[in-house]
């Protein structure tokens, strides 16, 4: 099926399709690949969707449509439990994609036939207009549509379901940059709240008033990890310190790491491989003394990792907390050595690869917010500095990164 | 002024600078909490994680404070300890602050007990003196038995889910079966795991176990000889049923059917366990029930070591009879593991808790004792290994605690 309409308004009557062209013109910036497309199957051709993904979705619906037939035919008589379960379980994973592709082949069809009243010389012109409206309509329907069926396809992240620490350092720029790690603290914090998941700091590393060196937090919730997972990176300030009395602009860095937080099946440490130090180590302990001293230190040896928690009262409590914090950076550390072998082969590192990159700039003076992976500015920086706004920001990532993902699979 | 306050406090912390200002931190919290509520977080629990206040970390010695920016637009919630005292504090709340401090320094007096609480496992335990204040080391061989015994009341709960949730049987049949399995269950399973905490002070071991333990799986004894501190005990019962309601919400668990009540039932009473009669001390538990596991924390601290060598904190403040013993410190394990083996613990073959095999696998695999008793250190381990052994105790190990020391001798007839 070859549209009509990619060629044609363009170049034929520019000023009447100027509108849709805008609209199509935004979509294709998300695209980076279309140059090979040879047979367009509609014409969004703002689709993620390249030809060989869309092979490979026609050969699922060809399977999907093979094995309801063999199931609806299966005599009642002779039941075959295990074929049974076996296809059914196939035929249920299939139709999480096949169904919204189906979906989608069906808006796109309704896409074409919007295009042709459009793109008609002689048509009314109120009737343009609303056409138009519907126009921007489906192709909104067709991205959610689009979306769903990538992520049906992509392979299922288990860690995307998991548990996250958050680590949050300041980097460059001295006590401005203490003052705006407490700032991001915030910002989490806030979103955690409005996302419902539990906020919980572990570990605070105050300088004086307000200004935070280091904290550390555990968010717990349903898909906490899949959704902050492209927070990691180098987040980058720029604005007039409140201890700037010049009143000139700074620019100062915070590091934010984002860990996903192990199940205790997920990592095995030996004891033998601990080192835990507490104060007033000498001595008999038990009833001989009554210490107050809580604080514990633990060193994991064979990398030399070390967690000092002192917060609670209670020193087991401490222990726990600081053996959490350890289990997260072992689990990082481990999946990392996994990703980058298996991405060696890649072109570029997907997801959350690089904890040098400089990802998002928050410039006070412009009330923008700049994620620099996806070319995205928001100009209401209050907003996503209460946890508000950052949602659109985190949604572009999942789009971003997941139809790059996409494209790196192979099949 | 906040600089004085730790420079009084640092012979209190072993002139560890760090742990002076935690002291200060939590007295700031406490008066805070008990006389003005304005600026603490709406959460009224001193010691609750969720407390802002209870996550400031002060790890670096090198902060100067004496940097005076103003930054309340900033975060007005984190104002460092130096300006609460300094700033937000009245001249009533730093003359009780520095009343508390003068009392911790000069009279030694515990932090605990000025504070009035320690958290203990997931529970907040009252501390008054001059009954024994609850020890980390304690704290931390309780919870390593929680979770040994969660092992074991794990496998009644799966064997019926899963005949639950078998599919393969039609309904018909899954009702009937499920009514004769529930007879059966039952039959097997209202036997309760009894516990008895031997001189059980606060009764922090005790209701912890009450707390953390499967609900209405278990009937927890506790017994101690002083008044102060089965009354103590008492009041700390009566509190956790009361605020429950607040620590079901913290673990987010299962039971929400008994709010006003521990997941398991804690009786304390008074007792002489070196002194009583068999008959006495039996008469506190039903008639033919065994004991499934005891636990203690005895006083094991020798007179020498008592007289000579130990922390005014301590010494000054905390009960003799919780704390000294004689025969090295080891009469109350001695006395203990006879009445253990001889009258107290439910033979295996006669009276189990409840005849599954599995029982027993579950025993060997995670190690689950019988008798588990805290110990002063090494140096006590031989002496009451010999006794464990003498009362037919055949198997035994030794727990360390944190810092490597050996802790609690555990056994099994």
């Amino acid at each position: 099926m070859v549209s009509i309409y990619s060629f044609r308004p363009i170049f034929l009557i520019p000023s009447k399709c100027l509108y849709y062209y805008s609209a199509k013109k935004c979509l294709v910036q998300n695209c980076t690949f279309s140059s090979v497309t040879t047979k367009p199957i509609s014409s969004f051709k703002g689709s993620l969707l390249n030809n060989k993904v869309i092979e490979r979705l026609e050969k699922l619906t060809t399977r999907h449509t093979v094995l309801s037939k063999e199931l609806n035919s299966q005599s009642l008589d002779v039941i075959d439990s295990d074929f049974l379960a076996r296809n059914s379980k196939e035929l249920s994973d299939l139709s999480s994609i096949v169904i919204p592709y189906q979906e989608m082949k069906k808006t796109q069809g309704e896409l074409d036939e919007i295009n042709m009243f459009i793109s008609d010389k002689s048509g009314d012109e109120d009737f343009k207009k609303l056409a138009h409206e519907e126009y921007q309509e489906t192709i909104e329907k067709l991205k959610s549509l689009e979306q769903s069926v990538i992520t049906a396809l992509l392979p299922k992240d288990d860690i995307d379901e998991k548990n996250a620490v958050l680590e949050i350092r300041a980097g460059t720029g001295g006590e401005e940059a203490a003052l705006f790690a407490a700032d991001i603290l915030n910002m989490y914090e806030r979103y955690a709240l409005l996302c419902k998941w539990k906020f919980e700091k572990l570990s605070i590393d105050e300088d004086s008033l307000g200004a935070i060196k280091e904290v550390t937090a555990s968010i717990s919730g349903v898909g906490v990890f899949g959704n902050m997972k492209y927070e990691s990176g180098v987040h980058r300030v720029q604005r007039v310190p409140a201890t700037e009395k010049a009143g000139r602009v700074h620019t100062s860095t915070i590091t934010v790491a984002i860990l996903p937080e192990p199940t205790e099946a997920d990592i095995n440490i030996r004891e033998l491989d601990l080192r835990i130090d507490t104060y007033r180590s000498s001595g008999k302990g038990g009833q001989h003394v009554n210490t107050t001293s809580s604080a514990v230190r633990i060193t994991h040896i064979p990398t030399g990792f070390v967690v000092a928690i002192q917060d609670e009262r209670s020193q087991p409590k401490n222990k726990a907390k600081a053996l959490k914090i350890l289990k997260a950076r072992l689990f990082d550390m481990e999946r990392n050595r996994v990703h980058q072998e298996r991405s060696y082969a890649r072109k570029r590192q997907v997801g959350t690869g690089d904890r040098s990159e400089k990802i998002r700039t928050y410039n006070f003076a412009q009330n923008r917010v700049t994620d620099h992976r996806i070319n995205l500015t928001l100009h209401e920086l209050e907003n996503v500095l209460n946890g508000e706004s950052l949602q659109t920001i985190m949604n572009g990532l999942k789009i971003f990164y997941q139809s790059e993902a996409l494209q790196n699979e192979n099949y | 002024m906040y600089q004085r306050f730790i420079r009084q406090l640092l012979p209190k912390c072993s002139h560890n600078v760090i742990q002076a200002k935690q002291e200060i931190k939590w007295l700031v919290f406490y008066i805070n909490n008990k006389y003005n509520n304005n600026y603490s977080s709406s959460n009224n629990n001193c010691s609750s994680s969720n407390n802002n206040y209870n996550n400031i970390n002060y790890i670096d010695n090198n902060i100067n404070y004496s940097d005076n920016i103003n930054l309340n637009d900033y975060n007005n919630n984190n104002l460092s300890i130096k300006e609460i005292i300094e700033k937000k504090f009245s001249e009533k709340e730093r003359e009780i602050l520095n009343e508390l401090i003068k009392e911790r320094v000069e009279q030694s007096k515990p932090l605990q007990y000025i504070l009035g609480t320690q958290p203990f496992c997931d529970l907040e335990i009252i501390t008054k003196p001059p009954v024994l204040i609850p020890r980390w080391e304690t704290e931390e061989w309780t919870y390593q038995l929680i979770t040994k015994l969660n092992h074991l009341f794990s496998i009644n709960n799966n064997n019926y889910k899963y005949n639950n949730d078998d599919k393969k049987y039609n309904k018909k049949y899954n009702k009937k079966y499920n009514k004769k399995y529930n007879k059966k269950y039952n039959k097997k399973y209202n036997k309760k795991y009894n516990i008895l905490d031997i001189c059980t002070g606060s009764g922090c071991i005790a209701l912890s176990l009450a707390n953390s333990l499967p609900p209405n799986t278990c009937q927890i004894y506790g017994i101690d000889i002083s008044d102060d501190a089965l009354s103590l005990a008492n009041l700390n019962l009566a509190n956790l049923n009361n605020n429950n309601n607040n620590n079901n919400h913290d673990n987010n668990d299962n039971n929400n059917s008994n709010n006003n009540k521990m997941n398991n039932q804690v009786k304390f009473s008074k007792l002489d366990i070196l002194q009583s009669s068999i008959e006495e001390i039996k008469s506190l538990f039903n008639e033919d029930d065994g004991i499934d596991l005891i636990v203690s924390n005895p006083p094991y601290i020798s007179p020498m070591e008592y007289n000579n060598n130990l922390d005014p904190d301590v010494k000054l403040w905390e009960d003799k009879c919780a704390l000294m013993a004689n025969d090295d410190g080891t009469e109350f394990h001695n006395r203990i593991a006879y009445l253990a083996s001889n009258y107290l613990l439910r033979r295996n073959n006669n009276n189990k808790f409840h005849d599954d095999e599995n029982q027993e696998i579950i025993i060997k695999k995670y190690q689950i004792p019988q008798l588990v008793m805290e110990i002063g250190g090494s140096h006590q381990v031989e002496k009451v290994i010999h006794y464990l052994n003498k009362y037919h105790f055949g198997w035994t190990q030794i727990w360390k605690d944190a810092t490597g020391k050996e802790r609690c001798i555990v056994a099994r007839l």
